[in-house]
């Protein structure tokens, strides 16, 4: 019996006149898990896009066959490929909220599917989906049922699809990024639920993702992309303990390893705070329910230290770093800066010593101004620096400090690249020589290679100026790589700290060790 | 990375067919003002001559639009109403979206107190359906153009107020916002070189599509004869004096009709090219 | 659900005095003694004597607040004073209009749901098929025509030109057909562009893009996800339009005679009798009031996000 499921076959993609992906070959067994990984623009999303067509995109298949089943896919018209989906291929995206129609109870939408595919029976459907829920590990089946998807977090969106795409029963599934919008301890709830999935059904999946752990733990085959060729092929296993292309070494030597740990902190002359927190408090109110983001911090930082604060989502880290850099105005708690106690307001020599680098790295800066006047306003308003020539000047020197051309400083934010845009956010904070630097997930919207060279950035910097850092991030490993301290943050409360190497090797919360547990195991 | 450059070079090509359409209406615009400016002078024949000899005569070289039943010149009388329309709707638009937007940008970035009393205010003016107390307001201070004006400017406001605050709040999540707080900018500073340019294009849409909105509630106002009086010329009220003898000169109801249904249209559509070039949907409000 | 009823009602007695507040003070904004003008409106010699008398009974010389709160109370036992023109009480005036205009008003609103939900859908679906660019044209040139000029052009195509309806509707049945369609074709223009934007945006979003994925039938997403997702943005519009029918109502009823409270205040603003404006603004305010409380009641039970 033959066992492939799908066989692509020297297959080309033309989009809008330029070739997305060329010549790629592979073939996939019955349950067998296929992992794909890239950085953004390599051609693997697009690569799902070819085997499942969803709206007509002008995608354009400009050699090659897809066999999925014996069928060859690629010759099909889209009337009947449309008829696939679903029943014969399901298909899982990104962004775990919106796979569902949010205000629709999941019984609903679960109807509707079987419905359209002339599989409800009214007897049987809930035992049917309640024994799908069991295998999947769902558990209070019934509550899930009649709730609505805005009601649940991305992670249980994102399991609910794929137990509802086994109600179908495909044989062959695709994720494209299925994780990459959730926290670590989600990701490996779905990443246990595909292995079960595999386990009771047999389906193929192939998991499309620029997070190289998250397929470690996961695929029998391994596939590397860039630029739109497969660059390296093979089982998981090979590939990943014994690189061959040169493309595929150094995506993994980007991926953030565990660095030198730090055991002592670093020898101060002085013994003074340089920032201090006491009892730190932010209350929100969300539908008239007061709710603690962040509830009584306390935090010691001394001139020049890199402190890392790591968290999942909603566990307050960067609530916490907006009341030290004056954003906003905490409910409780006092925050000393140099031994001076700061409010909201600050003056100007108190915005020179704290400055803040932000997540999302376009909106960082007012699309409407050039980067150069976005800097220059900084320059103007706290170092007083009004001479054109002495500004353009001092611009210049700063982007080439952060490794940019200064002619890059002419441009709008959105006509850079991330990493080059992060890197004149780093400019601009750093233009007014801050003795506190605060780092809001800064490199979480850029790629693994874009976010090693960001890292390698920030120590110098940190290192030539002695300036003290707060690094905040979901990515313990990358914490790391930079910081002598770390403290781990988890609904609102500062749950440990203490130097990295304490941290990383023996830490006392089960908090804290499931985390690492996550970001270790392979 | 190719794709992301594809899109943005077919968005660059259907923008370049928007900002034609928005350059296109915009000089239609400009003509219909500049009209309404120079009416007095380029009316070829006396709007306010009655010419007994010449009652509901049929469109003629000398009067291409027709006469009335006082035989003055409809055409001369169309263009003296861009005047009143025009001049009056622009005057309204402008005034009630500059207070609007300061009012809503004051509630919605200092909040607190400031932002309770203006929106409360907002709410109590937004129970009145605006034709309604436009007509009552009118109706009890008398009708002319200036009680027509602050009729319909009472409620007019509110739109630009609740448009201003909803889009500030948005903006100030904006990281670029705090930004440049860290940047030491003063509050004023901050609303005016970075929150006021990013709100300028949905509030100006929003104006642009008032205007007409606008225009039709003057005319509806001097039809009921609410507004302008007469003899002078008003769309509205030229077609509320001719309806009674629609059935001899059907050209005295439809011209000033016309012209109304068209400048309308030319700022509606306006209104549509600058929204779809800024990409943003306006909010279509009453 | 409850409990946020009995919120948004505490929430609308401030507003409601508000409202009454700045519909008492329309008088005071008037030129002119009140005493005066309702001598004149009654025909009556205004000699300082009279008028004196006159102000003394319409209590107009006491102080300003005294004299709403009074004007309150007696408006709370449903008294809107008594008109200048003919002395019968306001509310009895207003309460025989308020049937017609009722009855015409609904029709009209109906009618344009009825025909707006399905075309604005069609034409989302159809996003610029040539049937799309048709109902977008006919909607632009609904949304520029004034409706008078509408009405007029009604008048004189089915009523003198055809003679099928007659000239002066006067509350029957028969003339009830043009306002209706003269009240109910910008109110479709509007609903259609408003459904279609909705729609189009609902349509772009990711849930229908998960839910083809799945292969669910399109009839299914189409009707029980884009249009009923598309109802929670579309329903304000159909709050605010509320307004536009009561302020197009005056227009359409005094063109086509209509009997209903529309007529009955420009016959007021004619006499200036200034009571019957008061109370019909008071009237029109109230149920726009209400009407929107129960649109609002009605978009928290449509997006269950919402919770008080």
């Amino acid at each position: 019996m033959n066992n492939t499921v799908l066989s692509v076959e020297n297959l080309s993609v033309n989009y809008g006149g330029i070739d997305v992906i060329s010549s790629i070959n592979f073939k996939l067994n019955k349950g067998e898990i296929l992992g794909i990984v890239g950085e953004s623009g390599s051609g693997k999303s697009t690569l799902l896009k070819t085997i499942l067509p969803i709206d007509d995109l002008g995608i354009f298949l400009s050699g090659g066959k897809i066999i999925f089943e014996n069928k060859i896919l690629s010759s099909m018209t889209i009337m009947l490929r449309k008829e696939l989906r679903g029943k014969h291929i399901g298909i899982i995206f990104q962004n775990p909220k919106t796979s569902f129609n949010p205000i629709r109870t999941y019984r609903k939408q679960f109807i509707e599917t079987l419905k359209s595919h002339g599989k409800y029976k009214k007897e049987n459907f809930e035992n049917q989906i309640l024994e799908i829920f069991q295998n999947l590990n769902l558990l209070e089946g019934q509550r899930i049922l009649d709730s609505c998807p805005y009601e649940m977090s991305g992670g249980m969106n994102q399991r609910i699809a794929i137990a509802l795409s086994v109600l179908l029963e495909p044989s062959l599934l695709l994720l494209d990024e299925p994780t990459s919008a959730l926290d670590v301890t989600a990701q490996e709830q779905v990443i246990d639920e595909l292995l079960r999935m595999r386990e009771y059904y047999q389906t193929s999946i192939i998991i499309v993702t620029h997070n190289i752990r998250v397929v470690s733990k996961i695929a029998d085959k391994l596939g590397v992309m860039n630029k739109g060729k497969i660059v390296e092929f093979g089982t998981a296993k090979d590939v990943l303990e014994n690189p061959k292309h040169l493309y595929t070494k150094s995506l993994f030597k980007a991926v953030p390893q565990i660095g030198n740990l730090v055991d002592k902190k670093k020898e101060n002359k002085t013994t003074d705070h340089l920032l201090e927190l006491k009892n730190i408090s932010k209350e929100f109110q969300k539908y008239k329910k007061s709710f603690q983001a962040v509830s009584q911090v306390n935090m010691y930082l001394k001139p020049g230290e890199i402190l890392g604060i790591v968290g999942e989502s909603g566990s307050g880290k960067s609530t916490l770093l907006k009341q030290i850099g004056g954003l906003q105005k905490a409910t409780d708690g006092t925050i000393f800066f140099k031994g001076k106690n700061i409010v909201l307001n600050r003056t100007k020599t108190e915005f020179c010593g704290i400055q803040m680098i932000f997540q999302n790295v376009f909106e960082s800066f007012n699309p409407r101004r050039k980067i150069r006047s976005s800097i220059s306003e900084t320059l103007k308003n706290l170092c007083g620096i009004k001479n054109k020539i002495e500004l353009n000047a001092k611009i210049d020197s700063l982007m080439e400090k952060v490794g940019l051309k200064p002619s890059l400083a002419d441009r709008y934010p959105l006509e850079l690249s991330g990493g080059q845009c992060q890197r004149a956010a780093i400019a601009r904070a750093i233009s007014v020589n801050p003795d506190l630097l605060l780092c809001d997930e800064i490199t979480s919207a850029l790629d693994v290679s874009v976010q090693s060279e960001i890292m390698k950035l920030l120590i110098k910097l940190a290192k030539e100026s002695h300036m003290a850092i707060i690094f905040v991030s979901h990515d313990i490993v990358l914490v790391t790589n930079i910081c002598e301290t770390i403290m781990v943050m988890h609904e609102g409360k500062c749950i440990e700290s203490g130097t990295a190497k304490e941290i990383i090797t023996n830490p006392k919360k089960d908090y804290t060790k499931q985390l690492l547990e996550y970001a270790f195991e392979r | 990375m190719c794709r992301i450059k594809l899109n943005l070079n077919n968005r660059n090509i259907t923008k370049s067919t928007v900002r034609k359409k928005v350059i296109f209406f915009s000089i239609l615009a400009m003509i219909l003002i500049f009209v309404s400016l120079l009416a007095p002078y380029i009316t070829p024949n006396d709007p306010y001559a009655t010419n007994f000899s010449y009652m509901k005569s049929a469109p003629t070289l000398q009067f291409i639009f027709g006469t009335d039943k006082l035989g003055r010149c409809i055409f001369s009388r169309v263009l003296m109403g861009t005047m009143t329309s025009i001049f009056s709707a622009l005057f309204l638009v402008i005034t009630t979206m500059i207070t609007g937007t300061t009012l809503g940008v004051i509630a919605g970035y200092y909040g607190g107190i400031l932002d309770n009393l203006i929106m409360r205010l907002v709410d109590i003016l937004l129970t009145f359906p605006q034709m309604v107390l436009a007509i009552a307001v009118a109706g009890v201070l008398g009708g002319n153009m200036t009680n027509a004006i602050i009729a319909l400017g009472i409620t007019g406001w509110t739109l630009y107020a609740r448009l201003a605050r909803s889009q500030v709040i948005a903006l100030k999540q904006e990281e670029y916002i705090d930004a440049a707080r860290l940047c030491g900018n003063s509050s004023i500073r901050i609303i005016i070189v970075h929150i006021l340019p990013n709100i300028t294009g949905e509030i100006i849409v929003n104006a642009t599509i008032q205007i007409g909105i606008t225009m039709l509630g003057f005319a509806g106002l001097s039809y009921l004869g609410l507004g302008v009086q007469v003899p002078e010329a008003e769309w509205g009220s030229m077609i509320n004096e001719a309806r009674g003898y629609i059935q001899q000169a059907p050209w005295a109801v439809l011209a000033p009709g016309m012209a109304l249904f068209v400048t309308v249209s030319v700022f509606n559509l306006l209104g549509n090219a600058i929204s779809d070039y800024i990409g943003i949907r306006s909010s279509n409000h009453e | 659900m409850k409990n946020y009823i009995i919120k948004r009602l505490a929430q609308l007695i401030p507003i409601i005095l508000g409202l009454t507040f700045l519909t008492f003070a329309l008088l005071y904004i008037s030129p002119g003694d009140p005493a005066q003008k309702k001598l004149i409106a009654q025909g009556v010699a205004t000699t300082t004597e009279v008028l004196e008398k006159t102000r003394e009974e319409m209590g107009l010389n006491q102080p300003f607040i005294k004299q709403y709160a009074d004007w309150l109370v007696n408006l709370l036992h449903g008294d809107m004073g008594i008109s200048y023109k003919d002395g019968t009480p306001v509310a009895q005036k207003l309460e025989k209009g308020i049937k017609y205009t009722f009855i015409l008003a609904t029709s009209a609103f109906v009618l344009s749901i009825i025909i707006s939900i399905p075309l604005g859908m069609y034409t989302a679906v159809r996003k610029n098929y040539f049937s799309d660019y048709v109902i977008q044209f006919l909607c632009f040139a609904g949304n520029a025509i004034p409706n008078f000029l509408l009405a007029i052009i009604l008048i004189y195509y089915f009523c003198i030109r055809m003679k099928i309806f007659p000239v002066i509707a006067k509350g029957t049945i028969q003339g009830l057909f043009l306002p209706t369609l003269a009240l109910s074709l910008p109110l479709i223009s509007r609903f259609i562009r408003q459904i279609r934007v909705a729609a189009i945006e609902q349509l772009g979003k990711d849930y229908v893009k998960g839910a083809r994925a799945r292969g669910i039938k399109e009839n299914y997403i189409i009707i029980y996800n884009v249009l009923r997702n598309s109802m929670i943005s579309i329903i304000t519009v159909l709050g605010l339009s509320i307004g536009t029918l009561m302020g197009g109502s005056v227009v359409i009823e005094s063109i086509f005679m209509w009997p209903g409270i529309g007529k009955l205040v420009m016959d007021s603003i004619t006499a200036r009798d200034y009571p019957v404006i008061q109370g019909f603004v008071i009237i029109m305010a109230i149920i726009y009031v209400v009407v929107n409380l129960v649109i609002d009641i009605c978009y928290h039970f449509l997006d269950p996000r919402i919770k008080e």
